[in-house]
């Protein structure tokens, strides 16, 4: 669900537990129970973290899924007869077999936390007051709220660059894979 | 050179120039100093290559009660 799910409705469900959830823990008989993950400042970016990846964890699941449907059964097949148990099976033949896939989800969710706003823009606002301050919201004020368009662009010029330190070596490795497999 | 070609380059630099010139704008307005971006307009060439930009927004400019700049947010 989290996948289909826009990130702004998905800070828009999160910020419905402070109120929602201790509510319900009321109801169960945990009367000292609170819920202050968005109003603290040291917890705050942890409930930023763990939304951010209930949010990309079902896109992540998905490309492992096709990743591991796209396994050759004969290999599987092959290591059973050889008598490789499961773990062994994960270890040695499927995890090997999925490895691009590995980088590509840590590189694709990497660039995405990199540029991650909506979410954390919906959730917090960079609150309570800069701790959950990302550096696309620190362009953002940078920009609209406070008229430093020059200070604001050079921000965003050196988080492209943090994006091609990222996503150029990526590139190169696909490109080393594609040579590689033209080759074999 | 067929003619179906050429519509396709064409379409395809002009699809290219839509997405690379707000990159331009943004690289260019960096070396502006936001006094001259607001004298003048938001696109065009700046009077004087003004790199300090770009000190500040890494660990000068002040925000909330820091002054620390982007670097933090950089490196966290």
């Amino acid at each position: 669900m989290a996948v289909i799910v826009l990130q702004t409705a998905a800070a828009f469900l999160l910020q419905f537990l402070p109120t929602t959830a201790p509510i319900l823990m009321h109801n169960l008989g945990w009367s000292s129970f609170q819920f202050r993950w968005m109003t603290n400042r040291n917890w705050a970016i942890y409930g930023v973290v763990i939304t951010g990846i209930w949010q990309s964890s079902g896109f992540a699941m998905a490309l492992f899924l096709a990743g591991l449907r796209s396994v050759d059964q004969d290999l599987v097949k092959a290591a059973q007869i050889d008598g490789a148990g499961p773990w062994r099976m994960y270890r040695r033949v499927l995890l090997p077999t999925i490895w691009p896939i590995f980088i590509t989800v840590f590189v694709i969710l990497l660039r995405s936390a990199i540029t991650s706003f909506d979410l954390v823009r919906a959730l917090t606002g960079g609150g309570p007051g800069i701790s959950t301050m990302l550096p696309t919201l620190v362009i953002y004020d940078f920009m609209f709220q406070r008229s430093e368009l020059g200070r604001g662009s050079a921000a965003a010029v050196l988080m492209l660059l943090s994006l091609v330190v990222v996503m150029a070596p990526y590139g190169l490795y696909v490109r080393w894979q594609r040579q590689r497999q033209a080759r074999a | 050179m067929t003619w179906t070609r050429v519509i396709v380059y064409a379409a395809l630099i002009v699809l290219a120039l839509m997405f690379l010139v707000p990159l331009g704008v943004v690289v260019v307005n960096s070396l502006r100093s936001s006094r001259e971006i607001a004298a003048t307009s938001l696109i065009g060439w700046p009077n004087h290559l003004i790199f300090s930009n770009y000190a500040q927004a890494w660990n000068k400019f002040c925000m909330a009660e820091h002054c620390w700049g982007i670097e933090p947010y950089m490196l966290n």
